[in-house]
């Protein structure tokens, strides 16, 4: 693959972007409630502010999915190509965590699957930091190593491309009038930016010790009196697992909103903080093996920083900080795993 | 332990036969559509269109995958529906699913298989296979307790599995009961010494 980034000045942006593969581009853009994915017509793409608000899961795992019918045809889902501009390192890292789940198993997802295969990735460094971010303390680093199509490093007058696949560097020979090479003072200042980056990240306040220390520190602590006062702060809303890029529990339920009388089967997201989740049948006293919101907030962190070692060699939690922003109940899961792992 | 490529979509099956087994526990006898081949311990999930699914561990002979027979206790929605159902009744069949016991471990080993109440039925598929390859095992003891003796699975079968050569089969009830002959106690104490000499020497190596 060749490596060397290539220089695209900031006013040929949207050609290249016109010549991504796809029927559909998604892109972030700036809105009153924050940058998210839309698919604009004119207007660039904000590439040099925060990181958008949705996760990418919804793209692969979309919250609600028919995936049989009765007695359905046997056809596998067809989905067209489409592109991803403006993932970053976290996103890029999510996905990666989602194929251990949905392709890495005794057996394939295929709707995953199909999804997956009509992506075209493009991932952009980040800059400047944002309060809520700490991928550095998971782990991570805030520009990409892998995982995507395109790269783009953004410079003061554009941005250093770079491919990552075959796919991306046929779009880069499709766009070679676009690129010129990037001189050693281009290479230098991407490489610049990166290094600022992770400073930055490295220095900010709040930060968790190495993942691997957390996973030592909380193992075997689900029933840690510690984890009380924070779910007296949760109000079980299930938004930090709606906006999580790795959370992935599911649930199928039948439907017969397309023609009453027949019914197709429908996957929708669900959360292990709910109460109702791993509910199981009869009357018992214990119809859940996690009756108390302490033990299920315990399990979903540990789910993060604990077990998803052992499941996927990797961290869970990418360090987006998206839960934290969407926690109605003003929970920062760094807070969570400091406070815990400290009392232990 | 083939699955379909949308491991989502039901396999249609028809409702062939119904046995009851205890006032709350049938036997259901299932066709499917096309075989379903699976290892025991796998089970299947059964879909009743518009009222939900549930997991379900075939109680039938792993070797039977044209003929799945399900023992299914009634406690909620689905299962409920299930015992409404007559012979005839088209439903669904997802799977199999989950990886299924280690049984190629047993080789040369004795077996004790330890059952409680409606938990012989998952356990069933699992003495079919091992009373198939029972020349390649050491002894094979099962012990099956459960509450009441009108809570009793597959009683018919007893005899049939004791008279195997090398099988040894008990069935105990918790607490004394006036139509109860047999042994008393919970099933995971009595259980506790079955052997008072060591594991048969083993005709096959094992790994
Ligand atoms: C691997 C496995 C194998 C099994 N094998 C057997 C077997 O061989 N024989 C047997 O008799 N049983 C077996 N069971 C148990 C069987 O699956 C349950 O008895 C069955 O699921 C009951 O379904 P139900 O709809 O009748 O019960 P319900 O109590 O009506 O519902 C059970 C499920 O429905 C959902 N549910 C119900 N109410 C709600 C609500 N308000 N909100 C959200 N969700 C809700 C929950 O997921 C709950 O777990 C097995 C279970 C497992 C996991
Ligand atoms: S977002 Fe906050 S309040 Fe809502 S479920 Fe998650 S931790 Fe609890």
């Amino acid at each position: 693959m060749h490596r060397t980034p290539r220089f695209l000045r900031e006013d040929d942006l949207s050609a290249l972007i016109s010549a991504l593969p796809g029927t559909r581009c998604y892109q972030p853009i700036e809105k009153p409630t924050g940058t998210d994915y839309g698919t604009p017509s004119s207007s660039p793409p904000s590439l040099r502010g925060k990181r958008p608000t949705s996760p990418t899961k919804p793209f692969f795992l979309p919250s609600r999915e028919r995936v049989a019918a009765f007695w359905g045809s046997r056809d596998l889902p067809e989905i067209e190509p489409f592109s991803l501009v403006g993932l970053r390192n976290c996103d890029l890292l999510s996905i990666r965590y989602l194929d251990h789940v949905f392709l890495g198993g005794v057996c394939e997802d295929p709707f995953y699957k199909a999804h997956r295969a009509a992506a075209f990735l493009v991932s952009v460094d980040c800059s400047p930091p944002q309060e809520s971010c700490f991928c550095t303390a998971v782990g991570g680093v805030p520009y990409a190593d892998g995982g995507y199509d395109l790269n783009l490093t953004p410079v003061a007058e554009g941005y250093l491309v770079v491919a990552g696949t075959g796919a991306g560097e046929s779009v880069l020979l499709a766009t070679a009038a676009l690129l010129t090479e990037a001189k050693a003072e281009l290479l230098a200042e991407g490489e610049e930016l990166r290094a600022r980056m992770v400073e930055s990240l490295s220095t900010a306040a709040r930060s968790t010790p190495d993942p691997q220390v957390v996973a030592e520190r909380l193992g075997g602590s689900e029933a840690h009196a510690s984890w009380e006062p924070w779910a007296g702060k949760c109000v079980e809303c299930g938004a930090c697992t709606a906006v999580c890029p790795t959370c992935h529990c599911y649930y199928i339920i039948d439907s017969n909103d397309a023609a009453p009388g027949s019914y197709t089967k429908i996957r929708t997201w669900d959360s292990c903080l709910l109460a109702e989740y791993a509910r199981m049948a009869g009357m018992g006293a214990k119809l859940t093996p996690r009756p108390r919101l302490r033990s299920r907030l315990a399990n979903r962190v540990l789910h993060k920083y604990v077990y998803s070692f052992a499941q996927y060699g990797m961290c869970g939690c990418l360090g987006c900080g998206r839960c934290d922003e969407a926690c109605l109940g003003a929970i920062a899961i760094r807070d969570v795993v400091n406070a815990v792992g400290a009392s232990r | 332990m083939t699955l379909r490529a949308n491991p989502y979509e039901p396999i249609a099956a028809r409702l062939a036969d119904v046995v009851d087994e205890t006032p709350t526990i049938r036997t259901f006898v299932f066709t499917p559509e096309e075989p379903i081949p699976f290892v025991s311990g796998q089970f299947v999930q059964l879909c009743l269109p518009g009222i939900g699914e549930a997991p379900f561990t075939p109680s039938s002979s792993p070797l039977e995958p044209n003929r799945l027979e399900i023992t299914i206790l009634r406690t909620g929605a689905v299962t409920e529906a299930l015992h409404r159902l007559e012979p005839g009744a088209e439903l669904g069949i997802r799977g199999p699913l989950g990886k299924g016991y280690p049984v190629e471990k047993l080789q040369g080993k004795d077996i004790l298989v330890v059952g409680g109440g409606v938990g012989l039925a998952p356990l069933r598929a699992l003495l079919y296979h091992v009373f198939h390859v029972r020349d390649q095992l050491g002894r094979i003891e099962i012990k099956y307790g459960s509450r009441s003796p009108d809570e009793l699975l597959f009683r018919r079968q007893y005899d049939q599995w004791s008279a195997l050569p090398g099988v040894r089969f008990s069935a105990t009830v918790d607490v004394p009961h006036p139509q109860w002959t047999g042994r008393t106690g919970v099933v995971t104490v009595t259980s506790r010494t079955v052997w008072s000499s060591p594991a048969a020497p083993a005709s096959c190596s094992s790994s």
